[in-house]
């Protein structure tokens, strides 16, 4: 199944700009409140929760990271996708710098939507062009076509 | 992934009893125990394999509760290998 669906313009961050992972988490949660307007009262919660699973063991590999929570009381699933073109360490399994994060906070109940979506997000991290071309995307509109294209059917 | 060196292989099945699957961190614990030993580690789902030293080929698997993994190793220490992702999987949540 695509969670393509879950995307939009908004939900592309393409310039993350901070140094290490304590602020790019920040800016993250702050895409996903921009994104999801029941968000916007829980933000520093939200922080506190992708902070303490982060700290639990690291998502991140291959220049990507998947950084995801869940909390308790939201209706739906918000998703956004940063880039940070020069990369930032992450404490990555592989000890390289990533440059592509897919962050979601889901609702506690989802949890069978929630395998699916970590399986979408890491088929498309895994084609071998994904982390160089979104380096490289001139618009939020073509990190979310590359994500079309790469998807798995 | 550097060539494991040749010499002894082995392989054995598990039912993943963690309610939410494979995810995120069985997928991390899985790939902190690979990194311990010498051998290539294959993780086998519903005839899709993964790599078990990349979390993203692990999570790639989707494999939910209740799905059945082959793993295959390869390599000088390949059966100690085996036994430890084997443990990983039949766990309900990584310590």
């Amino acid at each position: 199944m695509s969670y393509a669906h879950l995307l939009s313009d908004r939900s592309v961050l393409l310039d993350l700009a901070s140094g290490d992972a304590d602020g790019i988490l920040a800016e993250l949660a702050d895409g996903l409140v921009a994104n999801c307007a029941e968000l916007a009262p829980r933000r520093d919660e939200l922080l506190a929760a992708m902070r303490a699973r982060e700290s639990q063991g690291s998502t991140a590999s291959q220049g990507v990271a998947i950084p995801h929570v869940k909390l308790t009381g939201i209706s739906r699933v918000a998703v956004v996708v940063g880039v940070h073109r020069g990369g930032v360490p992450f404490r990555a399994l592989d000890g390289e710098p990533v440059h592509v994060f897919f962050s979601a906070v889901r609702p506690t109940e989802t949890a069978e939507q929630h395998l699916g979506m970590l399986r979408w997000f890491a088929s498309i991290a895994q084609h071998e062009d994904f982390v160089s071309f979104t380096r490289k995307a001139r618009s939020r509109q073509e990190v979310l076509d590359l994500l079309n294209e790469l998807a798995p059917a | 992934m550097p060539e494991a060196p040749a010499g002894t292989s082995a392989a054995g099945g598990a039912v993943v009893v963690n309610p939410l699957g494979i995810h995120a961190r069985p997928s991390h614990a899985i790939v902190l125990a690979a990194q311990d030993f010498a051998a290539r580690i294959e993780l086998e789902h519903e005839g899709r394999r993964a790599d078990a030293r990349s979390i993203l080929s692990v999570m790639t698997l989707g494999v939910p509760c209740g799905g059945r993994v082959t793993v295959r190793a390869q390599g000088p220490d390949a059966e100690r290998a085996v036994a430890a992702i084997l443990e990983i999987l039949a766990r309900a949540e990584p310590r």
